[in-house]
């Protein structure tokens, strides 16, 4: 999974204020990040200078809650997903609800697999991908923009990004003429929300809805999928992601 | 923030996200669904307190061990503390859906795994048959209370299927659901036994004569006492479904036989000032004890939803266990199937609760008058299980670097009197005739090299994954920071910057 929040730049720096406990965690971070993947837990609180039994708690903590990982042999650490989130506290005095939270709360709420992509660059990548429902194939998403609900957003919203020259039939639902793409392009900008019916793979159905930025933007997409019998644009569904996106607004 | 954090961090937001995943071999479960309450739930439930209780009382009140049993009962709930404290530098380490078992393979490896995934199955099939056949006898003595009168070993084993029956159900239907289910019927029987013993007056001494064990009474009361506790680790199965499983699992592990040993010390305490009679007396002589009709109605109701919620306590946990072997191939892939939309281990569930359902039929129609020795084989397989994940603590957080002296004291002392109550009770028991403890610590002594051995013929490939746990994934790295591979001899490792060409 790649980053979940968007890394600001910040000159900002942890100093003598913060308390001492985040002080000794950002070390233990520095001391992985420095060290590289596999440090150990003795080499970590040697080079923070913090005392074994303080590291050893405060490194479980760490890997609890996702900012370091244990390597497979469970005799060493590397860093973890959420270290990212750390670049995000540093720029903000007083954070606001994180990206992953919101998703893991809105994942908390749904049978389906709920993931963000981010439209930054005019490039589609997912940053905050649901870890109970991988997508498939994931990477040629992108590839054929014009089969897949997120891609449909995307090309609907981002201005400059365009459907691949040739329209790739995926499945018998494909829809490969540009006069019914460009329709149905409309049709997501009209909507509010972009429908795929079994578009990139038989039997899988998605929905996605716009993601903005504070001006208003759409900066991404959060993308639903799940069984094509059961992921349909009924108004409860499309509502539930509605107000998810607008939960989004502004963390992307 | 420092120079290399702060590269790390830059360098994951301009990285490809990975196109090859490495996944958790145990993703198949439903992830993350499990709080803190719920692994409580099916902690308390697996120990089922009240019935603990209840037999307790029983002891204390008609073998008469005075102060020293509630002293012994006490004492050996700090040592199972101790016990939990040993298996918490696995839980806070890593989550499996083996528990012990999968813990003793990163201390000991395969050979001293195998033997423990014996003595917890042994363990937690026997709790089972032995609760599920109370709870058919318990039910059955509800349905004469109300004036049904079902009588003959037909009756029994029907209750047992049936109750068997809605225990695979709700296990199959989710864990969540289950372990809400079982907090509150086991709260209910809880709050109903704690309140008898608080508002019966000393009561006449019961005329109930409990099974004779061949054991001295006090070394026989911690054995029980342990026996009562079994499945206070039992969170430890669910870590791969839990939230935050390295916190909330390790916290209900330790937690846990603090609540229930305060319980037992208070049965004890109660039943010591005779206020323990009532209720067993209600429970074991029902109206001919001279209790009213209601509360001997109440008392078997609170225990019967006690002994069901133990059975299902046990399937959920026992289900993990196989499930776990099941995917490492330990025993058929099959077991490793998990339900479409529910995400239960349902073909496991099915097996252990129909070895149960069998084993409880059996254990009416031969052993419910003389179960001494099937208690006592079940405590070992327990007691062997709790003293080899004590040895696989010390040598595993030896092996990691992170042992400091206070783990390796806990331990150490663990694992010496887990052997040398083990020793006791096979000695005791050979000198009181009784030879079932020395023939189960020699089955299951000889039960991990003899599957070991089956193994490496059979499926050889299989010894490699023993001890399979929820392993990190591509997905919880931060990219850039390491890439994860698995290698040519199918082992998982972290590389720096790309992976190498390998297999991934």
């Amino acid at each position: 999974m790649t980053a979940h929040v968007p890394i600001r730049s910040s000159e900002a720096t942890f100093g003598g204020r913060q308390p001492h406990a985040v002080q000794k965690a950002l070390g233990m971070l520095e001391a992985v990040a420095q060290l590289g993947p596999g440090t150990t837990a003795k080499e970590i609180a040697a080079f923070a200078g913090v005392p074994p039994a303080t590291a050893y708690r405060m490194l479980n903590l760490l890997v609890a809650d996702g900012y370091l990982v244990r390597v497979p042999d469970l005799s060493g650490f590397a860093l973890g997903r959420r270290t990212a989130e750390l670049a995000h506290a540093a720029a903000e005095s007083n954070p606001s609800e994180s990206l992953h939270d919101v998703m893991e709360d809105l994942r908390g709420c749904t049978r389906f697999g709920l993931h963000v992509a981010s439209f930054a660059g005019g490039r589609l990548r997912f940053v905050d991908q649901d870890p109970d429902h991988e997508i498939v194939a994931i990477t040629t998403l992108s590839k054929t923009l014009h089969a897949n609900a997120i891609g449909k957003l995307m090309l609907a919203h981002v201005p400059g990004v365009c459907p691949q020259p040739e329209l790739r039939r995926l499945t018998e639902f494909t829809i490969c003429d540009r006069d019914s793409l460009s329709r149905e392009l409309r049709d997501v900008v009209t909507l509010g929300y972009a429908h795929e019916h079994q578009e990139t793979r038989p039997g899988r159905s998605a929905l996605a809805v716009p993601v903005r930025d504070s001006s208003s933007f759409v900066v991404g997409g959060l993308y639903l999928h799940g069984s094509a019998a059961k992921v349909q644009p009924d108004p409860e569904l499309v509502r539930f992601l509605v107000e998810g996106s607008s939960r989004l607004t502004g963390l992307l | 923030m420092t120079a290399a954090l702060r590269a790390a961090i830059d360098r994951a937001q301009a990285a490809e996200p990975a196109a090859d995943q490495v996944f958790s071999p145990l993703r198949a479960l439903g992830r993350r669904q499990l709080s803190q309450l719920d692994l409580i739930g099916q902690s308390l439930s697996t120990i089922a307190p009240a019935t603990g209780m209840v037999f307790i009382a029983l002891w204390m009140t008609v073998s008469g061990p005075g102060f020293g049993g509630v002293v012994t009962i006490a004492v050996t709930t700090a040592v199972v503390v101790l016990v939990a404290l040993c298996i918490t530098g696995f839980t806070r380490r890593l989550a499996a859906a083996g528990s012990l078992y999968s813990f003793v393979s990163q201390g000991l490896g395969t050979r001293a795994a195998l033997v423990t995934g014996t003595a917890l199955l042994a363990g937690y099939l026997g709790i089972a048959i032995s609760v599920l056949a109370h709870g058919a006898l318990t039910v059955l003595d509800l349905a004469e209370l109300v004036g049904l009168h079902l009588p003959g070993a037909g009756a029994w084993l029907m209750a047992a299927v049936v109750l068997g029956g809605i225990v695979a159900l709700i296990a199959v239907r989710g864990v969540r659901f289950a372990t809400r289910a079982i907090l509150l019927v086991e709260t209910c029987s809880l709050v109903l036994i704690v309140a008898t013993m608080l508002v019966a007056p000393s009561g006449s001494a019961t005329g109930v004569e409990p099974s004779a064990s061949s054991l001295s009474l006090l070394p026989f009361l911690a054995l029980m006492t342990v026996l009562s506790m079994a499945g206070f680790e039992s969170a430890a199965f669910f870590g791969p479904e839990a939230r935050r499983p390295l916190v909330t699992v390790s916290r209900t592990v330790l937690v846990t036989p603090l609540v229930v040993g305060a319980l037992f010390v208070f049965a004890a305490v109660a039943s010591l000032s005779g206020r323990g009679e009532l209720i067993v007396g209600a429970y074991f002589d029902g109206l001919d004890s001279g209790a009213s009709w209601s509360i001997v109605l109440a008392v078997k109701v609170g225990m019967a939803c006690s002994w069901f919620a133990s059975t299902l306590g046990c399937a959920q946990a026992g289900s993990r266990l196989l499930y776990s072997m099941g995917v490492e191939r330990v025993l058929p892939a099959a077991l490793a199937r998990v339900h479409g939309t529910l995400r239960t281990p349902c073909v496991a569930v099915a097996a252990f609760v129909s070895a149960n359902i069998l084993g409880a039929c059996l254990y009416l129609l031969f052993l419910q008058d003389e179960s001494t020795e099937f208690d006592a084989v079940v405590e070992v397989a327990l007691v062997t299980a709790y003293t080899l994940v004590a040895v696989a603590s010390l040598r595993f957080l030896h092996r990691i670097g992170e042992d400091m002296w206070w783990t390796r004291g806990a331990s150490v002392f663990v694992a010496l009197l887990g052997g040398g109550l083990l020793a006791f009770s096979a000695v005791d028991g050979s000198i009181h005739g009784s030879l079932a403890v020395p023939v189960a610590l020699v089955v299951l002594g000889a039960a991990g090299p003899l599957w070991r051995a089956v193994l490496r013929r059979l499926r050889p490939q299989s010894l490699a994954t023993i001890g399979v746990f929820d392993t990190v994934e591509t997905a919880d790295l931060l990219p850039g920071a390491g890439t994860l591979i698995v290698d040519e001899q199918g082992r998982r490792r972290i590389v720096a910057g790309d992976a190498p060409e390998e297999r991934m």
